[in-house]
């Protein structure tokens, strides 16, 4: 980013292709919508350009990044206020591939198929995820997907570590709750 | 990291197995909107790339070929033409330093006053030799180009001005060499003269050449008389007939000329009218005379024999 401040270009290019694809991710499991998340990551390093001359060494790359990616999904998620309940015909993610909730949640039958009980967990942990709280959430994201220590995430949400700690702790158990009759499926996938 | 999954409730690992391969099959982003994204990032840097300093951007100027063929050619026309005005300024110098060689004042010490003086001049007065040196010119063109007529007149006024007094001294010197070999040879008579005469002939005396014409031709006695005259040219235009009362042998050294007293005049006019064989206005005279002066008469009548054959006739 330094170098990006004195003119290099590629320096830039670098930075875009070594964080595109978690940023991508991260915003996509916020929101639960790809053309949102790809909306959202094209103004995300839109204001990493147009803010690339306030950055200031003191923070990391990342910490600065990914608070204006949560900023971003945090004002996307309050537009959506009126969002209806997910319904249980419609698709899971943007895409029609996805399949519906029906499909995904196990009938009494158990799948025999892998790829099928992974599906089937995906989707589970998507729904799991949508329905914890935005504190939580994006905590849990940031902790369990990207990795970030609870300082970090800390810096990045604008609260005090413990209070990182502690929307962790309930959304993990929110999680075990929602995800306890998957305990299971969850044993036999790879 | 580890530490702090250990704060986590160990329960969910198995979860953890899930979330993992959740993350290991994320999407890749799709590529649009990447060329607007790299076009805005080429713009911001090329804002933030620092601008060269005035000193670099002066460098990265003056190091193209146009410029630097318009400093040459800048450079060799300046040197030229600074040594030009400056031989042109050599050349007068000398020019003005040869005629008045004593006088070579530097530029700087005269004042504005000095030059204009020396612009103004008036050619009928010329100025004083110290005036002259005060006022030497500086080494401009225009200036010295004016001094250097002004040093011409005033050389001549002044080349007139010596002669002029060298001609006063000398006739001074001839004056008062007269006058003391008259003190001295006036009592000796008419040899003394002669001495003067022969001494004057062969150089004794480089100077007073009138003199020395005015005293050939003439008798000793003559001689004599022109020379004990303090103005020589007053003898030069004495009339011939009063020649011989100038040279009265009977004169006093150091007195003055008889010519203008009575007495002289009685023998003028008694010597002119003896001349004139007058001898009755002759014998008048003589008379006369006689009566006024009786020496003078005695010696009068002992030198000329005209006279005393007029009054033999009588």
């Amino acid at each position: 980013m330094v170098l990006y401040q004195k003119g290099e270009v590629r320096a830039f290019e670098v930075l875009l292709t070594r964080h595109r694809k978690p940023v991508y991710n991260f915003i996509y499991r916020f929101v639960g919508d790809k053309e949102t998340a790809e909306d959202l990551l094209q103004e995300a390093f839109m204001r990493v350009i147009k803010g690339a001359e306030a950055y200031k060494r003191q923070a990391k790359f990342t910490t600065w990044l990914y608070t204006i990616a949560r900023n971003l999904c945090v004002d996307q998620t309050r537009r959506r206020k009126h969002r209806k309940h997910a319904s249980l015909d419609a698709p899971i993610g943007s895409d029609e591939e996805s399949g519906t909730l029906l499909d995904v949640i196990p009938g009494n039958e158990m799948g025999a198929d892998r790829n099928n009980v992974n599906k089937q967990l995906h989707a589970q942990m998507h729904k799991a995820i949508e329905s914890l709280s935005e504190e939580q959430r994006e905590v849990f994201l940031m902790r369990e997907f990207l990795d970030m220590p609870f300082k970090q995430i800390a810096d990045v949400v604008g609260v005090p570590e413990n209070t990182v700690k502690s929307r962790m702790r309930y959304a993990l158990e929110k999680l075990r709750l929602e995800l306890d009759e998957y305990k299971e499926l969850a044993k036999v996938a790879p | 990291m580890a530490e702090d999954h250990d704060d986590d409730d160990l329960a969910l690992g198995d979860l953890r197995s899930v979330f993992k391969s959740m993350r290991d099959s994320d999407e890749e982003p799709p590529q649009t909107g990447m060329a607007a994204l790299m076009a805005a990032a080429r713009a911001k840097a090329d804002e933030m790339k620092p601008q060269p300093s005035l000193w670099e951007r002066f460098l990265a100027a003056v190091r193209r070929p146009p410029v630097l063929a318009f400093a040459t050619v800048v450079v060799l026309v300046g040197g030229g033409t600074v040594l030009m005005r400056h031989r042109a300024d050599m050349k007068e110098t000398a020019n003005v330093a040869l005629p008045s060689s004593g006088s070579t004042a530097p530029a700087l010490d005269n004042t504005p006053a000095d030059n204009a003086r020396i612009e103004t001049p008036t050619p009928v007065e010329a100025p004083p030799p110290e005036a002259k040196a005060d006022t030497e010119p500086p080494p401009t063109a225009t200036a010295t180009a004016k001094t250097a007529k002004l040093s011409a007149k005033e050389r001549k006024v002044l080349n007139d001005q010596i002669e002029q007094t060298a001609k006063d001294a000398m006739l001074n010197i001839d004056v008062e060499r007269l006058a003391g070999k008259k003190k001295g040879m006036a009592p000796a008579g008419p040899r003394g003269n002669a001495s003067l005469e022969t001494e004057q002939a062969v150089g004794g005396l480089d100077d007073a050449p009138a003199v020395t014409k005015e005293s050939q031709g003439r008798s000793p006695d003559e001689k004599t008389a022109g020379e004990a005259k303090p103005k020589v040219t007053t003898a030069h235009k004495t009339p011939a007939p009063q020649a011989p009362m100038q040279m009265d042998p009977v004169a006093e050294p150091g007195t003055p000329s008889s010519s203008s007293s009575p007495s002289s005049s009685l023998v003028t006019k008694w010597k002119a009218a003896a001349a004139a064989n007058n001898c009755e206005l002759a014998n008048k005279y003589a008379s006369q005379l006689s009566a006024a002066d009786r020496g003078l008469y005695d010696r009068t009548y002992a030198s000329d024999a005209a006279l005393r054959a007029c009054l033999a006739n009588k």
